[in-house]
């Protein structure tokens, strides 16, 4: 079926026709999720209230840009707001100010890790870290973008990327060195 | 570190089983509250059923309150009929010695209120449709009260008397040779 055909059917109400957009991007849905939850439950009841709002808003697309993008963009959107709700997690954010990690520590370096491993080590990152490192480095948006939407100062978004950076090559050193321990 | 951004941007697992129903039941949830159902349908008509019952109790309430607020100024009919009724007799006509029948005029107590007030309205009718006779309208003196307002008086302060003696000024002079003594 064509997208514009199964986009309509949906808005109709059909159920086969959300049965095949669910086939089609709930993959994709669910990858965005898991990368901006804690774990994999957050990730799950993100994933329905994506699809919840998806199939509400059906009506409100305009086939102006591309349907992908414009569900990568509730989903993101979703996380976005489940993050300004959790200030707490903000606040430890901004108190946990640990040493800075050398950004270019492993820079140059290969480090073999899997999906899922690379997955743990984004979901261990504090919330604000992981917000700013997925929308800044994943999905493209600028500094200054990420602090409007985040509500915070541009330097914070910075700092706190810099610091998520850090976390991040910190943890995948670690996997990589104890890979190499058990080989040994 | 694009290298790990591109990984996680094209990473699309496979989503966990079951995981469309739970969407599904979630749709159905929000929208059950729209949609027509037997259990809303009993609920609107409990709803409407509680309301109607709700206004018959507080119309009933209003109207026993009208009929107790006509019920007082009906205490002040009764004192100025009788005046009303001493002066005139069925046919209109003036009656002479109204003082006696003012006097001779039994008293209404509060269970003869009804009466009285079709008696005044009686009257009433009577003395609209009189139209030879003047009709003294019956006079209202209004007793002043008085208020006697008794101010205490203030308390004089008299300055307690000094006992100090005051010496006349200059030489005192004993003159005991004009009274010998």
């Amino acid at each position: 079926m064509e997208e514009k055909n199964l986009i309509q059917a949906c808005i109709r109400g059909d159920k086969s026709a959300q049965h095949m957009l669910y086939k089609k991007f709930s993959s994709l849905v669910y990858g965005i999720c898991l990368r901006y939850a804690k774990n994999k439950m957050e990730a799950e009841d993100s994933m329905q209230e994506v699809f919840v709002k998806i199939y509400n808003h059906l009506k409100d697309y305009q086939s102006a840009g591309s349907f992908e993008g414009w569900i990568r963009r509730i989903a993101v959107n979703t996380a976005i707001t489940s993050y300004r709700k959790n200030l707490k997690g903000r606040l430890e954010d901004e108190i946990d100010d640990r040493s800075e990690y050398a950004t270019s520590l492993v820079e140059n370096h290969d480090v073999d890790y899997t999906m899922e491993e690379l997955m743990i080590c984004v979901q261990a990152l504090p919330d604000g870290y992981r917000t700013v490192f997925n929308l800044y480095a994943v999905e493209g948006y600028k500094h200054k973008e990420i602090a409007e939407m985040l509500e915070i100062d541009v330097n914070t978004s910075k700092s706190q990327f810099s610091r998520a950076k850090g976390h991040l090559q910190k943890a995948l050193l670690e996997l990589s060195a104890r890979k190499i321990a058990l080989e040994v | 570190m694009n290298k790990i951004a591109g990984d996680l941007k094209n990473f699309a697992p496979e989503a966990p089983i079951g995981m469309e129903e739970r969407i599904q039941t979630a749709l159905s949830k929000k929208k059950s509250f729209w949609l027509f159902s037997w259990y809303t349908m009993n609920v609107y008509v409990l709803a409407l059923v509680g309301a109607g019952v709700l206004a018959l109790v507080f119309s009933n309430r209003g109207e026993s309150n009208v009929v107790a607020q006509s019920a007082a100024p009906a205490a002040t009919e009764v004192k100025s009929t009788p005046t009303v009724v001493a002066d005139l007799n069925a046919n209109g006509h003036v009656i002479l010695d109204a003082e006696k029948e003012l006097k001779s005029a039994p008293v209404k107590t509060a269970s003869e209120r009804k009466s009285v007030q079709v008696e005044t309205s009686a009257s009433a009718l009577v003395v609209e449709n009189c139209q030879t006779t003047a009709i003294a309208e019956p006079a209202v003196t209004e007793v002043a009260e008085t208020v006697e307002v008794q101010r205490t008086p203030e308390e004089i302060q008299v300055p307690n008397p000094v006992n100090e003696v005051v010496k006349p000024k200059g030489r005192s002079l004993r003159l005991t040779r004009l009274t010998g003594k």
